[in-house]
């Protein structure tokens, strides 16, 4: 009891070290999805559209890229970032913008293969149905993301699990320096080896607790949206 | 005379991959008049109403828009007609929502949207309809805001693809009446269907459809 | 456009990134020295004097220093003399200072079953460790606490097998936890020591012994050909932490109060 004790005085005293830590992973996401979305949206519309023979092909590969392990896109971006790469002229690598860039190459796939496997169910005749009544090229596009909210929302959720609980790219790519790149998984990762299991607990609590209100204020803004089920 | 010509149809052949679905000697679609497009279950009828609404494309040639070759005229078709699918699609909301979403999307904003809608949902008796959500409808009711949802527009051709398969026989009576007084109007119908009452002395042409 | 707008963020807050590392001065140390706060108590006072924030990256001492080689940091901390005058040697760093050391002891179980307490001097006590067969958790991951492991198992003609000698990988506090949970012997810096005591049942076996001295130097990466190495940041640092004021800070460090390193600079 001693233990829960600690952890909840850790949590609710606001401690300043915790959420700082907190704020950080949160921001990362944040920004990470932000910019995975603009790109996995209109990735996964290319997709759609594409013609048939190509179409299998590109989703297969999608589909490959999500169960990459965190760690090797950590690998790979480091080597383009360290000062011997490519880019090693930016000096990003250490910094929080690494972290916002190996995640939102994590998050990409995932995004992407959600919505184009939920676009296979429903899109033509939506497609149909727009173009007939005359919408053009754009209204076509925010046509059918207002008429699937529900999936690309589904989608990002399931980026933003990708991203929240990864520590392969954090880690490679941040660097874990307290108080600038120091996420919620590096702080755990670096709290457990030295067995300061309290703080670890704490920290995975207040992760548990971020998911299952996002999931319900996610769950709210659907059933404020029409109850659309029908395909 | 040419110009009362809507599509000249002339040794059209359509394959999806291998397989032939048209191989159509002539076929003339004339301005103001209702045609009824006939043939079984896979001759298709859908295929062609697609093609000549802009919603396939077709890499051979032979079909003729008002004189140009179809394959220069994807925009224009998707203003100029108009095509219903066999079970249509229902955006997410209320029925007026769906009204308003075609002349939303044609940028028609000078106009007193209420009147409109309610006068389009009155030539098909279903005003009642009007502030019902789209999934609480049932299949005949879907069918006849979906046909309400294209007349909004008021485009010169209109494609109904099985238009009567859901509906009983007073809604069938009311929506050919609201065709005849459209084709009044010169507006171009057609419609496909299995139910040769519906066609009979309401179509000015009937063209048959064979299997490949 | 949304997308115009969050396409902006991505420049803005990317190119953010960039620039606001302009006055972070990069330091590769071993995990061993951050886990045991001496940096979090050093540095805020280092920038207080001095305006300089230091980004502290701990990971092995071998990767230390290859980030070091990399030009990824600017200055690296760590204890492996040898590994260090090689780093120099090769031209990856330059002005290698002494800064301080701390020692290295060995953990036990309080029985001490291979009767180590009563070495003659650290190599007997590993070659009674030996014969004895006792349990001994190894780092096995080319610490500074493994290399200095591996040296002294060679000075006395030992090559360790066999299932009493564990190579774990693992970290020093994870290292000591495995040693208490099967009541093994672990050599350890004091510090990770310190802050477990009260969390182990294990007991300092043997220290004092010169060999298990564990001298830390701090060097500049060398900026030749690398113009964005802060050289002067990281000789700022270098000669703060040598001054005698630093040094002072450095004796003044305790961990339940204790007295941890002890500064060296000359």
């Amino acid at each position: 009891m001693d233990l829960l004790q600690k952890i909840f005085y850790l949590i609710f005293s606001f401690d300043r070290d915790i959420y700082q830590i907190v704020l950080t992973s949160l921001g990362l996401t944040f920004f990470s999805i932000s910019f995975a979305t603009v790109i996995a949206v209109p990735l996964a519309f290319i997709i759609d559209f594409s013609n048939y023979k190509i179409k299998k092909f590109l989703i297969a590969f999608i589909n490959s890229l999500t169960s990459l392990p965190t760690v090797v896109i950590g690998l790979i971006v480091y080597s383009f970032i360290s000062r011997k790469g490519i880019l090693g002229f930016t000096g990003l690598l250490f910094t929080p913008g690494a972290i916002v860039i190996g995640q939102t190459i994590l998050a990409i796939p995932i995004i992407t293969s959600t919505i184009v496997a939920g676009f296979s169910k429903i899109d033509s005749k939506l497609y149909e149905t727009l173009k007939t009544l005359g919408a053009d090229k754009r209204q076509i596009f925010l046509g059918i993301i207002s008429e699937t909210k529900i999936l690309i929302v589904a989608a990002l959720l399931f980026g933003f699990g990708r991203i929240i609980g990864e520590v392969g790219v954090s880690m490679m790519l941040g660097g874990n320096i307290k108080r600038y790149t120091r996420t919620m998984t590096t702080a755990i990762a670096l709290e457990t080896s030295k067995g300061e299991f309290e703080f670890a607990l704490a920290l995975g609590i207040i992760l548990l607790l971020i998911a299952l209100s996002i999931n319900f204020i996610i769950h709210l803004f659907l059933k404020r949206e029409d109850k659309w089920k029908r395909i | 005379m040419e110009t009362d010509i809507v599509y000249q149809i002339n040794d059209f052949k359509f394959f999806f991959g291998k397989i032939q679905i048209l191989d159509i000697k002539n076929i003339t679609i004339k301005k103001n008049k209702i045609y009824g497009l006939v043939g079984a279950n896979g001759s298709g009828k859908t295929t062609l109403m697609k093609i000549l609404s802009g919603l396939l494309k077709t890499n051979k040639g032979g079909i003729y828009f008002k004189g140009l070759d179809i394959k220069k005229c994807n925009n224009i078709l998707n203003k100029q007609t108009v095509y219903i699918h066999q079970s249509p699609y229902l955006f997410s909301g209320t029925v007026y929502d769906n009204m308003k979403y075609p002349l939303y999307l044609n940028k028609i904003t000078n106009t007193d949207y209420d009147k409109i809608i309610e006068n389009t949902l009155r030539q098909l008796e279903i005003q009642n309809l009007k502030n019902k959500n789209s999934y609480e409808l049932s299949s005949g009711e879907i069918q006849k805001v979906a046909i309400a949802r294209a007349l909004i527009l008021n485009r010169e051709i209109i494609f109904l693809d099985e238009p009567t398969s859901n509906l009983d026989n007073k809604s069938i009576d009311v929506l050919k009446k609201t065709l005849i007084e459209k084709s009044r109007k010169n507006v171009t119908l057609i419609i496909s269907s299995h139910n040769s009452l519906f066609l009979k002395d309401f179509c000015d042409e009937i063209i048959y459809l064979d299997n490949l | 456009m949304k997308i115009r707008r969050i396409l902006i963020a991505l420049l803005l807050f990317v190119s953010f990134s960039i620039l606001s590392q302009e006055d972070r001065l990069k330091l590769a140390t071993t995990t061993s020295t951050e886990n045991s706060g001496l940096l979090d108590y050093l540095l805020p006072i280092f920038e207080k004097d001095t305006g300089i924030k230091v980004d502290v990256i701990s990971v092995g001492t071998g990767k230390a220093l290859k980030l070091g080689e990399n030009g990824d940091v600017d200055v690296v901390l760590v204890h492996a003399r040898s590994l260090e005058d090689k780093f120099v040697q090769d031209g990856y760093g330059i002005d290698r200072k002494d800064v301080m050391y701390n020692d290295f002891i060995i953990l036990g179980p309080k029985k001490d079953p291979a009767k180590i307490k009563k070495a003659k001097n650290v190599l007997d006590a590993f070659k009674k460790i030996a014969n004895k067969k006792a349990v001994f958790i190894s780092r096995g991951d080319k610490s500074g606490t493994h290399v200095k492991e591996l040296e002294i198992w060679e000075r006395s003609g030992i090559k360790p097998k066999g299932k009493w000698y564990k190579e774990s990988g693992l970290g020093m506090e994870e290292a000591i936890n495995m040693a208490n949970n099967e009541l093994g012997y672990v050599l350890s810096d004091r510090g990770t020591y310190l802050s477990v005591k009260s969390k182990i049942d294990l007991a300092i076996c043997y220290e004092g012994d010169k060999e298990l001295f564990n001298p830390y130097g701090i060097i500049a990466v060398n900026p030749a050909n690398k113009d964005y190495i802060k050289y002067d940041e990281a000789m700022k640092l270098i000669e703060w932490i040598t001054s005698e004021n630093g040094q002072k800070l450095i004796n003044d460090f305790k961990i339940e109060g204790e007295q941890l390193f002890f500064g060296s600079a000359k």
